[in-house]
């Protein structure tokens, strides 16, 4: 590469421009599904949102080796 | 908490805590508190504009949480004296990290926001974000967490906010999030979950977004918005915490003296009021001693209601400081 290109590459990936983005890059990384196991602390999911149970929270404040976790 | 790091992070990027206040009494009582402070403002004709909604389709109040204390410092203690809060705070942001707080009643008929990102790099046009390289996108997320207690049972024709999880993580978001694809994507995919009062909802403010339409008759959708920032940021409200915490540090002090708050709720309460950071100070009047850092103010609201100083001392102590810090 040479240095032209070098600097072209570099000012691309340190700024963005008003059309920057990938629009399948964004429906990818948003089609994700949390999965159940994957957070072992929620008592659900629901809708890909996680619920916590705010006793459950409560304890895990008031133990501090579980809310290191 | 880091698993909630990696939620906020590369995860769905919003979580709920069901019942995350656990005594709906105090919800009531703040409830009441600002219903009292909308109608003042209607009838002063305060508050001023809105961002995001058209005048009259809802209520709002700035700066909530000095409001809250200045109205009842009792309830404002027993309201973010909660470890929940305290511990999703301390998650993403870590320690000294600083609460400002906005009321949003949305009323029956009032309408969709658009899906947005939030503060900061979510408030700027794309030719301001322009001004901004690539790392300071990625830097923008840390430095706030977004929350929202409920005020009141919010079913889905209520309009609780619409969430894209998953959207957070998407480096160009700041960019993209207003181009039609993105917002026909969010319209077609968003998620909604009705909430209970007392619920809490914390998300990345990176998440796109948006409070949901309100098609209910009699529904006055009252979430008071916690907006978390980062030790290292810059808060979006000026609010003034040295009359906050004068305020606070009685209710505090007869708390511990009743045992009626624990340790860990204090500290919530306390979080959510005074300075957390000792910067920016006055370095010729409150040098780093020793080349560590002065004492905040959180820290010498800790430090006097260990030793039980009284009010008036705690008062004469935390003015002392601030004179000290200023320029
Ligand atoms: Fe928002």
């Amino acid at each position: 590469m040479d240095q032209q290109s070098i600097a072209a590459e570099r000012c691309k990936r340190t700024w963005m421009k008003a059309d920057s983005g990938d629009f399948e890059a964004f429906k990818a990384q948003v089609a994700q599904t949390a999965r159940e196991e994957d957070w072992p602390n929620a008592s659900a999911v629901e809708r890909n949102v996680l619920i916590y149970d705010g006793d459950n929270v409560r304890d895990m404040a008031r133990c501090p080796s579980a809310a290191s976790n | 908490m880091s698993e909630w790091v990696e939620v906020f992070l590369n995860g769905p990027g919003v979580i709920v805590i069901t019942n995350a206040m656990e005594n709906s009494a105090v919800v009531d009582e703040a409830t009441a508190i600002f219903d009292a402070v909308i109608e003042e403002q209607r009838t002063t004709n305060a508050g001023g504009g809105d961002h995001f909604a058209k005048p009259g389709a809802n209520d709002r109040i700035w700066n909530a949480a000095e409001k809250h204390c200045i109205a009842s410092p009792d309830n404002f203690a027993r309201y973010f004296g909660n470890v929940a809060i305290g511990l999703v705070s301390r998650a993403w942001l870590g320690d000294s990290y600083q609460v400002t707080a906005q009321v949003n009643r949305v009323n029956p008929d009032g309408a969709a926001q658009m899906a947005h990102r939030d503060y900061h790099l979510g408030f700027m046009t794309a030719e301001r974000l322009q001004q901004f390289p690539t790392h300071v996108h990625r830097l923008s997320p840390v430095l706030t967490l977004q929350g929202a207690i409920a005020h009141c049972d919010m079913p889905v024709e209520s309009g609780p906010t619409l969430f894209l999880p998953y959207s957070q993580a998407y480096l160009e978001g700041y960019v993209t999030c207003a181009r039609e694809e993105f917002q026909d994507w969010f319209q077609k995919h968003h998620v909604q979950l009705p909430l209970n009062k007392g619920d809490a909802v914390f998300f990345n403010p990176a998440l796109m977004h948006a409070a949901g339409p309100n098609v209910s008759k009699d529904i006055y959708r009252m979430a008071n918005l916690l907006q978390v920032s980062s030790a290292f940021g810059r808060a979006i409200e000026s609010v003034d915490r040295t009359r906050m915490s004068q305020l606070l540090y009685p209710v505090l002090l007869d708390a511990q003296e009743q045992n009626s708050m624990s340790a860990a709720e204090i500290s919530s309460a306390i979080a959510a009021c005074a300075e957390g950071y000792p910067f920016p100070t006055n370095l010729d009047n409150d040098p780093p001693v020793g080349g560590l850092a002065p004492k905040s103010q959180a820290a010498l609201m800790h430090e006097l209601l260990e030793k039980r100083v009284s009010a008036e001392d705690f008062n004469a102590a935390l003015d002392e400081q601030a004179s000290r810090k200023r320029p």
